[in-house]
């Protein structure tokens, strides 16, 4: 068996393990394992790997889903409407008259006061929800700002000193290339005038060595002018 | 009555209908959604969203759709959406869901192993635990694929009509998704496991 045919018989080996297949496609299957011994044992590991998984996390969940019925709206009847209306008004005028008032006894006897304020007692949960939900999302909003404006802080002192080193590379790179360059010109300078005192010393050398040959044929010359000459008779 | 019946009822205002398709389903969607999301509060919250759905949508239900079809979609949304914001808490809070996450596993060990043999137990909580982490570190395609075949026993082809996708995908998840958890199953001790996010 080739590994094309191993990979097209993977996804029946699958369907083998939890017995979802048609006929035709267990008999492809069964003709591909009674020939591939990989295949043989990948099928024996995915069915060792279902049963642990069923076993160990197939039992009694946590807890029931819902204890109580759901309750509906109700139809969209508008009797319906206006009585679920009306016993609403009902039950939070009741409500509020209930919840706030206060009954005290003072030296006269017993009063009841009326508050539009509720008096404190056990907090509502939907609002504790809400609030808790409401503070969830400005904490995760907050949380989200600061991190924006510290990225944004880090951003800027990067590309602050990214820009300082820069300028401190540049700034040092020209002054060695001037340096580099003055040497240059100093090196040249001072060649050229050794150069030229050379030559000069060798001129004046030439000059001193031809003024002496000059003098001594001068010298040469006078004495053989001075000398008497002998008239031979 | 059949699903499809109840909810033509409910969606005329039958409560009774209503509550017999909730008694019928809470238990699978439940499931679903625990299994898939390892969190008891988040199961419950995707499951009585999922009905509130329903029922609101019930008027768009076509006639000739199957509704636990429609139902398992909608359950499914719900779940996908909680992973994407349990990924954007995990980029600003890191621990958050990790704490959230050995909660949901506490209450299910002490569901399920009161009065069992203490031994035994924790052989068995190791198990769990090994693979509700293998579990959890599968890409949700795989994930989808495997709890629906695994725990809720649906086939292929109704997996494949709720996914959207051809049956041969679905198969291929499935063989991918059981490889992977082979993988880290045998590969990983269960304390290299718990560790992964």
């Amino acid at each position: 068996m080739t590994t094309s045919d191993c990979s097209e018989i993977r996804p029946l080996l699958a369907a083998l393990v939890s017995g979802d297949l048609d006929s035709g496609e267990t008999a492809t299957a069964q003709a591909h394992l009674d020939g591939c011994a990989l295949c043989r044992d990948d099928l024996k590991g995915l069915r060792r790997t279902s049963e642990s998984l069923r076993r160990a996390l197939g039992g009694p969940l946590p807890e029931a889903a819902f204890s109580t019925p759901v309750r509906l709206p109700g139809p969209q009847s508008r009797g319906r409407w206006l009585a679920a209306a009306a016993a609403a008004v009902i039950v939070s005028l009741a409500g509020l008259s209930a919840a706030n008032a206060r009954v005290t006894r003072g030296t006269d006897g017993w009063a009841v006061q009326f508050s539009l304020r509720p008096p404190a007692g056990e907090p509502d949960p939907a609002v504790i929800e809400r609030l808790v939900t409401t503070r969830v999302d400005e904490r995760v909003n907050r949380a989200l700002a600061l991190q924006e404006a510290e990225l944004d802080a880090v951003v800027q002192k990067k590309v602050e000193q990214e820009r300082q080193r820069l300028v401190a590379d540049l700034a040092r790179t020209l002054a060695q290339q001037e340096k580099i360059l003055t040497a240059g010109l100093s090196q040249d300078r001072r060649e050229r005038i050794e150069r030229e005192r050379a030559r000069d010393a060798a001129f004046e050398t030439l000059v001193g060595s031809e003024m002496q040959r000059t003098q001594q044929m001068l010298g040469a010359v006078l004495a053989a002018s001075t000398q008497p000459t002998v008239v031979e008779q | 009555m059949s699903d499809e019946q109840l909810l033509l009822l409910a969606r005329g205002g039958d409560e009774a209908s209503f509550n017999t398709l909730v008694g019928r389903w809470q238990g699978p969607l439940y499931s679903l959604a625990y299994r898939f999301l390892g969190h008891p509060e988040e199961a419950r919250d995707v499951c009585q969203e999922t009905f509130l759905r329903v029922y609101r949508q019930a008027g768009r239900f076509r006639d000739d759709a199957k509704f636990s079809t429609w139902l398992y979609q909608i359950a499914l949304n719900l779940c996908r959406d909680i992973v994407r914001r349990r990924k954007r808490w995990d980029r600003i809070v890191v621990p958050f869901p990790k704490h959230r996450r050995e909660e949901g596993d506490a209450d299910m060990d002490l569901a399920v192993e009161t009065g069992a043999d203490a031994e035994t137990s924790a052989i068995r909580r190791s198990e769990r635990q090994r693979l509700r982490s293998a579990l959890a570190t599968l890409p949700s395609e795989q994930r989808e694929v495997v709890v629906m075949k695994e725990f809720q026993g649906l086939k292929f082809r109704e997996i494949a009509d709720i996914l959207g996708c051809p049956e041969s995908t679905v198969k291929s998840r499935m063989y991918y998704g059981l490889a992977a958890l082979r993988t880290a199953i045998e590969a990983a001790p269960a304390a290299d496991l718990r560790s992964r996010p």
